[in-house]
C-alpha cells in the first residue's frame, strides 16, 4: 500500500452568500475550474497524472448538479483522461472528497488525485436540493428531525454554554481570522478569484466582521427560537428528557457564515512527486468518519476524532494543532471541553464564524489552512474535523514531512 | 335499492337522494356502498342518463360520514397478526369504497353534490369525487374530515382530493385536527365550487350545471394539472410541510399513528397520479385500522361517549355521579406516581417531559423534589419507562375502582378518564389501555415495577377476560 501525501493546497477567498457578493457573478464551475487551474499551474504537473478529482458539494442541483467534478476537470483543460466525481457528505463533503483522494492512492487506485469542494451558496441557496430526510414524515418522526440550529443550541444548553460563551467565542473567531490575514498567513493558499476577464474580482475572505465586539454581538436575536416554539423544542425534548427547555443562544454572528468559495488539494503517492521533483508537505496519516445521533445532529467531531485516533494508536495529546469547523460556537466549545484541548491550539487562524462555510469547499480549505499552520509554526501534527448534518463526523489526522 | 331513492328528471339528469332508512342521519354502510355501485352502473350504461346529482333525503344533513359501528368490526391489532393474507384482505375490502368514488369520478359522465348540513368524513369524500359541488350557505353546513379524532384516517380519497383542491399546507389543518369548515370557508378553500342561501336553490343549481355542459373531468384528471401551491418538493411547501412534520412530533409525540399516516398519504400520495395515490391512502388506512389506537378511540372518544351521553340525557341530572370522586383518585395517583419518580432522582424536567410523551398535552404539575442531590439522567433511551411509570398507576387505580365496585361501566372510568382527567387520548382511557395490552402482559410489567395490582384485575387476566370482552359494535346506537 502505497502511502498519500498532500503536494498543494489551494482555495478561493470567500465571497458573501447574497446577491451583492463578490462572487455572486462568478459560476460555480469557473470557481471549481479556477482551483484546479491554480493546483496545476502551480505545481507544473502534467494532469494526465492526476487520475480522479473528487470535489464535494452539499446542494448539487442547478448549475452545480450533474456531477461538476467532471465538468469542472473538463472546463479546466485537463488531461481527458482525467476523472471526476462529485460527492455530498454535507458540511464535511471537502474533508470527505481528500478522505477518498488519499484513499484512492494508498489503494494503489490512483497517482494525484485531487480532493476539494465548490458551493456558490449564493447561487444555489441552502435547501435548493430538498432531501427526503425532513420533509418525507416517515424519515422525519423515525429520527426526529430537528433543523441544525436547534441542534446547536441544545448542545449550548445540555453543556451549559451561555450566550456569553458563544459570543465571546464568536469574537474570538473574528480576532484571530483579522490577525491571520493581517500577518499574511494565507497568501500560500489563497488564489484570488478571476472575473470573464480573467481580472482579480476578490483576494481576500470578504465575510469577515473585525469589528464585531460582545455588544455588536449581544444585539442579536437568537435566530432558532421561532422553529424551536413552532414544534422543534418539542422535538429536541423528546430525544433528550433531562432538558427542562432549550436555551436559544445561536445567532447569524455566532454560526458559520453563508458564502461562496471552492477549494483543492493535491494529493499523490510518494513516487509522483519525485517525478515531479514536488516536496511532499504532509502525509495523510489517517481518515475516518462516523455516524451520531440525528437530533442533536452536531456531536460528531469528538466521537470521530477519538475513533481516528485510537486506530493511529494516538491521543489528543499527540496533536499539536486541531481545525474543527465552526458551524456554530457551541459546537466548537462543546469539542474543546470533550478533547480536553488547549484553547490557543483549535482554530489559532480564526474560522467559519468569521470567514464562512461554502458548504462542500470548507473541509479542504481547513485541511489547506491546518497544514499552513504546521509549516508556519514548525508543528508537526494536525486534526481536522467537522460536524455534519444528519448526525455524522469526518477527520483527517496529517503529519508534516 | 334501500339507501337512495333516484329520479330522472326532463333532461335525463339523475337524482340521487341519499336516505339510510332507520337513521337518524346518512351514514355509509356496505348497504349504501352496494346501492352506490348499482347507481353508478346504472348511470354509466344507461345512455338516456346524461348527468348525474347526489343530494340527501334527510333532513339531518348530506353524509355524517362511515359507519362506525360497522367499521368498529375491522379495528385493532389482527388476531393473528397481520399476515399477508389479512393485509390483502383488507386492503381489498376496506378500498371499495374508494375504487367506487374513483369511477364515480371518471366514467364520464358529470356528477354534481348539494351539500345542505353536514358532509363529514366519508360522506365529504363522497362529495369530492363529484365534479361539481354546491352547498347551501347556512349554519348548519359543516364540511369536515374528522376521522383523526378518532384515530383514523379519511380512507376514501380525502388524503389525496383535499390537497389538490387547496393545496397542501391549507389541507394540512382540515385533515390533522379534524374540524369542520363552513360553507363560506369552503368555498374560499376551493372545496366547494358555489354556494346558494337556500336548498331548492342548490339543487338547480346542480342541475343547472350538469345542463350546461358540466365537464365530467376533475382538475387532477386534465393535463398538466400541477397541485395548487406545489408538491411537496416545491421548495416553499418543502420548507413549510417539515415544519408541519416538526410540529406534529412535538404535539402528538408518536402517539398517534393516524396523524403520522396521514401526513404520510399527503406526501407520498401527492407526488403520483390519481390512482396510484388511493392505493398509498388505502395502504396508510389499513395500517392505521391495525393499530390499538384506532379500535381504543373509535370505542372511547366516539361509540362510548356517544352512548353515555345518551343515557346520561335519559337519566337527567345524578346526584350519584361517580366520575368526580374517581378523577380524584386519579389525580391522587398521578401525583404519587410523580412523586415516585422524583424520589428516585428523576429531575422535574423528565417527569414533566414524560408527562408529554405519554400524552399529555399540558402535564399536571409536579412536586419539586426534597433531595439535594443531582438528579440522574434518564437518557433518550427512558423514554419508554418514563411512560410506563406515568401510566400505569393510574391504569391500576381506574381498575380498582372497577374492582371495588365505585365505577360498574367499563366505559365510564374510560370516558371519565380522558375528558375528566386528560388521560391521554390515544390509549381510549385506562381499561381500554390494559386491554389493549392484553392484561396478562400489563400485569407482568406492573409486577415488574413494583406497582401494586389490585386481585379483580389478576382474576379478571387469570380468566383469560378482558374488560370490553364482547364485540364493540355491539355498544353502537
Amino acid at each position: 500500500m502505497a502511502e498519500a501525501y498532500i503536494y498543494d493546497a489551494v482555495r478561493t477567498p470567500r465571497g458573501k452568500g447574497k446577491p451583492d457578493g463578490s462572487l455572486h457573478e462568478i459560476t460555480s464551475v469557473s470557481l471549481a475550474t479556477q482551483m484546479l487551474q491554480a493546483l496545476r499551474d502551480r505545481t507544473g504537473i502534467d494532469t494526465a497524472d492526476v487520475d480522479d478529482v473528487i470535489l464535494g458539494c452539499g446542494m448539487p442541483v442547478g448549475e452545480q448538479g450533474a456531477d461538476i467534478a467532471r465538468i469542472a476537470v473538463l472546463n479546466a483543460d485537463y488531461a481527458q483522461t482525467t476523472a471526476g466525481v462529485q460527492i455530498n457528505r454535507f458540511c464535511a463533503s471537502g474533508l470527505e472528497a481528500c478522505n477518498i483522494a488519499a484513499a484512492k492512492v494508498i489503494a494503489g487506485e490512483a497517482m494525484f488525485a485531487i480532493g476539494g469542494g465548490v458551493e456558490s451558496m449564493s447561487r444555489v441557496p441552502m435547501g435548493a436540493d430538498g432531501g427526503a430526510w425532513s420533509v418525507d414524515p416517515t424519515t422525519a418522526f423515525k429520527t426526529y428531525f430537528a433543523p441544525q440550529g436547534i441542534g446547536a443550541d441544545l448542545i449550548a444548553t445540555i453543556d451549559g454554554f451561555s450566550r456569553d460563551d458563544v459570543d465571546a467565542y464568536a469574537v474570538q473567531s473574528q480576532r484571530r481570522a483579522a490577525a491571520a490575514w493581517g500577518e499574511g498567513r494565507f497568501a500560500k493558499s489563497v488564489v484570488p478569484v478571476k472575473d470573464q476577464l480573467g481580472l482579480d474580482i476578490l483576494d481576500y475572505d470578504e465575510f469577515m466582521r473585525p469589528q464585531t465586539d460582545m455588544q455588536s454581538l449581544g444585539a442579536l436575536s437568537p435566530s432558532f427560537a421561532k422553529m424551536g416554539e413552532a414544534g422543534f423544542d418539542g422535538v429536541a425534548l423528546h430525544r433528550y428528557p433531562d432538558v427542562e427547555r432549550v436555551n436559544h443562544v445561536h445567532h447569524a454572528g455566532n454560526s458559520s457564515g453563508i458564502v461562496d468559495g471552492a477549494s483543492a488539494v493535491l494529493i499523490g503517492n510518494a513516487e509522483i512527486g519525485e517525478k515531479y521533483g514536488l516536496k511532499p508537505r504532509a502525509r495523510i496519516k489517517g481518515m475516518a468518519s462516523i455516524g451520531s445521533e440525528p437530533t442533536i445532529m452536531l456531536t460528531g467531531p469528538a466521537l470521530v476524532s477519538n475513533k481516528l485516533l485510537a486506530r493511529l494508536g494516538m491521543t489528543a495529546a499527540d496533536i499539536d494543532l486541531f481545525e474543527l469547523n465552526e458551524a456554530f460556537a457551541s459546537v466548537v466549545l462543546r469539542f474543546q471541553r470533550a478533547m480536553d484541548i488547549d484553547p490557543a491550539k483549535l482554530n489559532p487562524n480564526g474560522g467559519a464564524i468569521a470567514m464562512g462555510h461554502p458548504i462542500g469547499a470548507t473541509g479542504a480549505m481547513i485541511l489547506g489552512i491546518a497544514l499552513d499552520e504546521l509549516e508556519r509554526s514548525d508543528k508537526e501534527t494536525a486534526l481536522v474535523t467537522l460536524c455534519v448534518g444528519a448526525g455524522m463526523g469526518t477527520a483527517t489526522v496529517i503529519e508534516r514531512v | 335499492m334501500e339507501t337512495l331513492r333516484v329520479e330522472l328528471d326532463a333532461d335525463g339528469i339523475a337524482i340521487a337522494a341519499l336516505d339510510v332508512p332507520g337513521r337518524s342521519m346518512n351514514t355509509i354502510g356496505a348497504q349504501v356502498i352496494a346501492d352506490f355501485a348499482s347507481l353508478v352502473e346504472r348511470v354509466q350504461s344507461d345512455a338516456a342518463i346524461t348527468g348525474l346529482v347526489i343530494t340527501s333525503g334527510k333532513a339531518s344533513g348530506f353524509c355524517a360520514g362511515a359507519d362506525l359501528g360497522e367499521l368498529a368490526q375491522r379495528l385493532g391489532p389482527p388476531d393473528g397478526g397481520a399476515t399477508e393474507a389479512r393485509l390483502r384482505a383488507d386492503f381489498e375490502a376496506t378500498g371499495t369504497f374508494s375504487r367506487l368514488l374513483r369511477r364515480l369520478e371518471t366514467f364520464g359522465k358529470p356528477v354534481a353534490a348539494v351539500i345542505d348540513g353536514v358532509a363529514l368524513g366519508g360522506g365529504l369524500e363522497l362529495a369530492l369525487a363529484a365534479h361539481f359541488r354546491v352547498a347551501v350557505d347556512q349554519p348548519r353546513t359543516k364540511l369536515g374530515l374528522p376521522e383523526a379524532t378518532i384515530g383514523l384516517l379519511p380512507g376514501a380519497g380525502g388524503t389525496q382530493r383535499l390537497p389538490r383542491l387547496t393545496g397542501i399546507m391549507a389541507s394540512l389543518p382540515l385533515l390533522l385536527e379534524g374540524k369542520p369548515v363552513s360553507a363560506e370557508e369552503a368555498l374560499k378553500l376551493g372545496i366547494v365550487h358555489a354556494l346558494v342561501a337556500e336548498p331548492a336553490a342548490a339543487l338547480d343549481a346542480a342541475k343547472a350545471w350538469v345542463a350546461q355542459g358540466g365537464e365530467a373531468v376533475q382538475p387532477w384528471d386534465r393535463k398538466g394539472f400541477r397541485l395548487p401551491g406545489g408538491g411537496p418538493h416545491a421548495p416553499a411547501v418543502h420548507a413549510a410541510f417539515s415544519f408541519a412534520n416538526g410540529t406534529l412530533l412535538a404535539k402528538a409525540q408518536g402517539n398517534y399513528p393516524a396523524l403520522d399516516n396521514i401526513m404520510r398519504c399527503v406526501f407520498e400520495g401527492s407526488q403520483v397520479p390519481m390512482d396510484a395515490a388511493l392505493r398509498i391512502e388505502t395502504r396508510y388506512f389499513v395500517r392505521t385500522l391495525h393499530t390499538p389506537q384506532a379500535k381504543a378511540m373509535v370505542r372511547t372518544l366516539f361509540l362510548s361517549a356517544q352512548d353515555l351521553a345518551k343515557q346520561a340525557k335519559a337519566a337527567g341530572a345524578d346526584a350519584t355521579d361517580p366520575v368526580p370522586a374517581y378523577v380524584e383518585r386519579l389525580a391522587t395517583a398521578y401525583a404519587r406516581a410523580t412523586a415516585a419518580l422524583v424520589e428516585d432522582g428523576v429531575s422535574s424536567a423528565a417527569v414533566r417531559n414524560g408527562a408529554r410523551m405519554a400524552g399529555w398535552r399540558k402535564p399536571p404539575e409536579v412536586a419539586t423534589g426534597t433531595t439535594e442531590a443531582a438528579p440522574r439522567a434518564i437518557g433518550s433511551d427512558g423514554g419508554d419507562a418514563l411512560k410506563r411509570r406515568l401510566l400505569y398507576p393510574l391504569a391500576l387505580e381506574a381498575a380498582r375502582a372497577i374492582g371495588d365496585g365505585s365505577i360498574t361501566d367499563p366505559r365510564v372510568a374510560d370516558v371519565g378518564a380522558v375528558q375528566g382527567f386528560g388521560f391521554p387520548a390515544w390509549t381510549g382511557g385506562p381499561l381500554s389501555l390494559i386491554d389493549g395490552m392484553g392484561a396478562a402482559d400489563f400485569i407482568a410489567a406492573c409486577d415488574e415495577m413494583g406497582l401494586d395490582v389490585p386481585e379483580a384485575l389478576r382474576r379478571m387476566a387469570a380468566t383469560e377476560s378482558s374488560y370490553y370482552a364482547g364485540d364493540p359494535s355491539a355498544l353502537a346506537a
